[in-house]
């Protein structure tokens, strides 16, 4: 496919055809990844029944000659998290700065990382290949102002940290954490995909397809929370992860994250992150209100129970691993 | 078959930059469907404002299936 005709088209959705594999792209022109998820950017172009009824669909490899014609700038940063600690946030106000491209949660790259699930016989080699390929096509400027760029991986991609440091050896990364009573308590109010057994194959979170679906709802949210912690604590790397508390946002991103990923920023860009941070993150027609107390207090015995059991001692890691952090910076 | 011709058009667009361009900056909607059917028909491709609509539904649907 001549590159050229993907200038403004950005890849959305990774699917099979006859077993191969194959991308659907949408035309965004200039328009920025502003909203919380990458998908609901997607579906604001939907609203124009262009982008709807005229989509290119081409082979994965069209990304590698997209990629050698025309490459997108190479990712300034990589935001990991176990969910419902403030990742959004973090997006949120990096996305608020024009000259940043931030992608969060992109299907795509999602549906990369777990394609041997689809097929067994796609090697990590290929995994490599496809997500730095995809990962270029996702960094493409489309405004011309653009300098940086930056994504936020689903929770549970700290499983492929591996093929992501392989892919991708330098860039820096952060993994957001939160006290474990707290996120299970967001998720008891509102349960993410993930933590939905069968949203996905449960021998990613090391789990077996035949109890997931036997054991209590806050069991399985318990057990996520815990293998998503215990992938971020094993391939942790000193020096290049950085382990970031949701009791120390917003400030740490300005005071900090914005010169961990290089991003060159004014006053002006301060003032357009402090603004974001009046929002609720997913729902920004909302203020924010700190409800750390109130799930707190909402905590019952029997969730509390099952966060310290299964999540407080890999939090406990993550908190010395984060301590340690701190002492040599 | 209508269906069939609007998907013929469609690719015949979607490899035409003129067209891509033409189509894109039509922000209103009833002003797309008028354009979209005139281009066709132009072209010597035969579908009414009802296959349009079908085939944006069966879109929408399909970019959603796809994603699960």
């Amino acid at each position: 496919m001549q590159t050229d005709r993907l200038a403004g088209w950005v890849p959305t959705r990774l699917y099979w055809e006859q077993a191969q594999p194959i991308l659907d792209w949408c035309y965004l022109g200039q328009t920025r990844f502003m909203e919380p998820f990458f998908d609901q950017t997607i579906l604001r172009c939907f609203r124009h029944p262009f982008c709807v009824l005229f989509r290119h669909q081409t082979p994965i490899t069209a990304l590698a000659e997209l990629q050698a014609t025309r490459p997108g700038l190479p990712p300034s940063g990589f935001i990991f998290h176990m969910s419902r600690c403030g990742s959004t946030l973090v997006a949120q106000m990096l996305a608020a700065l024009p000259q940043t491209i931030m992608i969060s949660e992109a299907s795509p790259i999602d549906m990369v990382l777990r394609a041997h699930f689809h097929d067994t016989s796609i090697t990590d080699d290929q995994r490599v290949s496809w997500l730095q390929w995809l990962v270029s096509a996702l960094g493409q400027p489309r405004q011309g102002a653009e300098q940086q760029f930056v994504i936020k991986f689903d929770s549970w991609h700290t499983q492929f940290l591996p093929i992501i440091q392989r892919a991708f050896p330098d860039v820096p990364r952060i993994f957001l954490y939160r006290d474990p009573v707290e996120v299970m308590v967001s998720h008891r109010r509102g349960r993410g995909s993930q933590m939905v057994p069968g949203m996905l194959p449960p021998a990613l979170f090391g789990l077996d397809a035949d109890t997931i679906f036997q054991m209590p709802l806050d069991e399985y949210c318990a057990r996520v929370l815990a293998s998503i912690c215990q992938a971020a604590v094993q391939h942790h790397q000193p020096g290049r992860d950085r382990l970031v508390h949701y009791r120390q946002l917003p400030q740490v991103v300005w005071s900090s994250l914005l010169d961990l990923f290089r991003i060159d920023h004014t006053a002006d860009d301060i003032e357009r992150m402090r603004y974001a941070t009046q929002f609720h993150a997913k729902n920004p027609s909302f203020f924010f209100v700190d409800d750390t107390q109130d799930k707190r207090q909402a905590a019952t015995a029997d969730l509390r129970a099952l966060a310290d059991r299964l999540v407080q001692p890999l939090y406990d890691q993550l908190a010395a691993l984060q301590q340690a952090q701190d002492a040599r910076a | 078959m209508p269906e069939d011709d609007l998907e013929r058009f469609c690719q015949l667009v979607l490899h035409d930059p003129a067209l891509l361009k033409l189509l894109r900056e039509t922000p209103d909607t009833n002003a797309f469907f008028d354009l979209i059917m005139r281009l066709g028909a132009e072209r010597g491709y035969h579908f009414t404002g009802g296959d349009v609509e079908a085939a944006l539904q069966a879109g929408r649907r399909s970019w959603i299936q796809r994603g699960s």
